[in-house]
């Protein structure tokens, strides 16, 4: 269960993405050979896409992959360097909660006006509320990495550099 | 904010933010809202904009170049490829320099990521190229700036986001980036005889011709072309890659993400069927790994459609470029400025990041002065390129360092010679919009 937990986002995100592969690839073979192309696949490409960047986005929190700039800080003391860790994992939280209560906002406004996709009709709201849980996931991961960086920060050397996978 | 407007302190609490720490995609947002808040509106949007800056069409082909890449990586693409160009280039004078800089060109063909690329075949090539006689720093270097390429010879990732930011055809972007991407890759081999010749002739003598002293070759013992001929069998489906990702673009057939998703599903293909070298675990771990990484380029996007928003409504866009316009009649000062700030802002800060924030600021003035968006967007990118192996935050030293267990001060100080190349090269691209242009032309 404790290893369900912390793989969930990892599951989610190999399934997602390997269904937008099929997907995606079965749209570009139809529209190819038969010059027929359903918007409907599109529609839902694109709602994969959403998922798979706010539960990836919880794998890459969870390693402290996100990039940061850790040049100025790791100059710091020990002390100043826990303080760097805590002040920058406290306003992450603070934006991903905004971030989840806004889109939680939108998620409530598509309910109520009961507005539905253009591709598939099915209400947009069902996609929608992948954000609001994708932005408290993250959170969740944040704060589990910035535990083990406070302890890491005591430690000599640099510390959640990543390993600049995220990067172009 | 000390007195500033909104849009201006929006700017320096990002800075602020980011050298406290904060990653670059929350710096972007948090900024953002504060000057929402400070504006008094935009704030019900936040939901909206949040939601529709992720859902592009056009950005979907970064998820799927990435797992196409990661997936090339994992399936043994990489060292057939090596194999191949040894055999076909490796006698030249230079060696294996020569090959790590024409495999570093075609990897930048399959992946659209510098850390990427240097994390996919800087191993194999620097343990090459140090058998081959070649200081292990300068071998890094090389693969720190021929991975760099990556994002300038397509499929490119920031050239993706730049076509989306100036509103651009990002299939001519690709087409117009290759030949660039080759002077560059000229100007590398043009570098090779600063690595320090004497010790590679040493080698070279030592060893009895060089390349015999690698780890043994499955073709020993062959005549050159039945070499060569078993080397380009063994290593055809990777060579075959950038023709499956590209050709269908240059030929019109397939738009950019729909190239991005063929190439995923052909590395699967050759994962599972032809190489047979994918099992489920592996595959699992590609997909978990393309994930996170395409999540957090896609979570700075994200943010960042929050920032473009205030800076649009704030008219940041008007005072800063209208203050570049009137800094001179000449142009090519305008654009000397131009390269000069994404040069220092490269070795601060990454690629996207820098496009997000300078774009709006300098697509008006391309616009104004009558300059070609793609050509500026190839000319932007080669710098940008640059900014991964510039020292002190220069993401591909990052990753050689690690891979190799050497300081990064150490590779970037063996880089040298390859900036100096590298800037000329910068020069000659900014200076002749010809050499975007050429392909383009021709396709016509």
């Amino acid at each position: 269960m404790r290893h369900l937990l912390d793989e969930a986002e990892k599951i989610v995100c190999a399934v997602i993405f390997l269904a937008m592969t099929a997907l995606g690839f079965a749209n570009v073979v139809v529209r190819y050979l038969t010059s027929y192309s359903f918007a409907a696949t599109q529609e839902l490409l694109l709602d994969g896409f959403l998922l798979l960047t706010v539960f990836g986005a919880a794998i890459a929190a969870r390693r402290g992959e996100h990039l940061a700039v850790t040049l100025i800080t790791d100059l710091l003391p020990v002390a100043g360097r826990r303080v760097a860790v805590a002040f920058s994992a406290a306003l992450s939280i603070l934006l991903l909660a905004l971030s989840a209560w806004y889109t939680l906002d939108l998620v409530q406004n598509q309910y109520q006006s009961g507005v539905t996709s253009s591709g598939m009709q099915i209400p947009e709201w069902y996609v929608s509320l992948g954000l609001p849980v994708g932005f408290a996931l993250i959170a969740v991961r944040l704060v589990q990495t910035g535990i083990a960086e406070w302890r890491a920060a005591g430690a000599a050397g640099g510390y959640g550099h990543g390993d600049g996978k995220g990067e172009i | 904010m000390l007195g500033l407007d909104p849009g201006t302190a929006m700017v320096v609490l990002f800075f602020v933010l980011l050298a406290l720490r904060v990653p670059v995609a929350f710096a972007l947002g948090l900024s953002s809202l504060w000057a929402m808040w400070e504006i008094g509106f935009g704030l019900d949007l936040v939901g909206d904009l949040l939601s529709s800056g992720i859902a592009k069409f056009s950005l979907l082909a970064i998820p799927f170049f990435i797992l196409a890449g990661a997936l090339m990586g994992t399936v043994g693409i990489a060292e057939r490829m090596i194999r191949f160009f040894r055999v076909l280039v490796g006698d030249l004078p230079g060696g294996m320099g020569v090959v790590g800089t024409v495999v570093c060109l075609f990897w930048g063909a399959v992946s659209g990521s510098g850390p990427a690329s240097v994390a996919a075949i800087g191993p194999l090539i620097i343990r090459g190229m140090e058998e081959d006689g070649y200081p292990r720093p300068f071998a890094a270097a090389l693969v720190c700036t021929g991975a760099a390429l990556s994002i300038v010879i397509p499929p490119s990732i920031g050239l993706v986001i730049y076509g989306v930011i100036a509103e651009t055809s990002i299939a001519q972007l690709f087409i117009a980036a290759i030949i660039p991407g080759l002077v560059m890759g000229v100007l590398m081999i043009a570098t090779l005889p600063f690595a320090g010749k004497a010790r590679h002739a040493a080698a070279m003598a030592a060893s009895g011709g060089g390349l015999a002293a690698l780890a043994p070759s499955p073709y020993a013992g062959l005549s050159y072309p039945a070499r060569l001929g078993r080397a380009f069998v063994d290593a055809f489906w990777g060579l075959l890659t950038p023709v499956v990702i590209l050709g269908g673009i240059y030929a019109g057939v397939f738009t950019p993400t729909e190239a991005a998703i063929v190439a995923t599903v052909y590395a699967l293909f050759v994962g599972l069927v032809i190489y047979r070298s994918l099992t489920i675990p592996t595959l699992y771990a590609a997909l978990v790994e393309a994930s996170a990484s395409s999540a957090v380029v896609m979570l700075v996007v994200t943010f960042a459609s929050l920032f473009g928003w205030v800076v649009t409504v704030d008219d940041l866009v008007g005072k800063y470029s209208g203050a570049l316009l009137s800094m001179s009649d000449n142009q090519w000062v305008i654009l000397a400025v131009i390269m000069a700030v994404v040069l220092i802002a490269g070795m601060f800060m990454d690629a996207i990041t820098i496009m997000f924030i300078a774009l709006p600021i300098f697509l008006p003035v391309v616009r104004e002065l009558g300059w070609d968006p793609v050509w500026f967007g190839v000319a932007l990118m080669v710098n940008l390129a640059i900014g991964l192996f510039t020292p002190p935050v220069g993401i591909n030293l990052f990753v050689a360092a690690n891979i190799t267990r050497m300081s990064l001060e150490k590779i970037a100080l063996g880089a040298v010679p390859f900036l100096i190349t590298s800037l000329i090269g910068l020069a000659i691209i900014a200076a002749f919009p010809e050499i975007s242009h050429l392909l383009l032309q021709f396709m016509q």
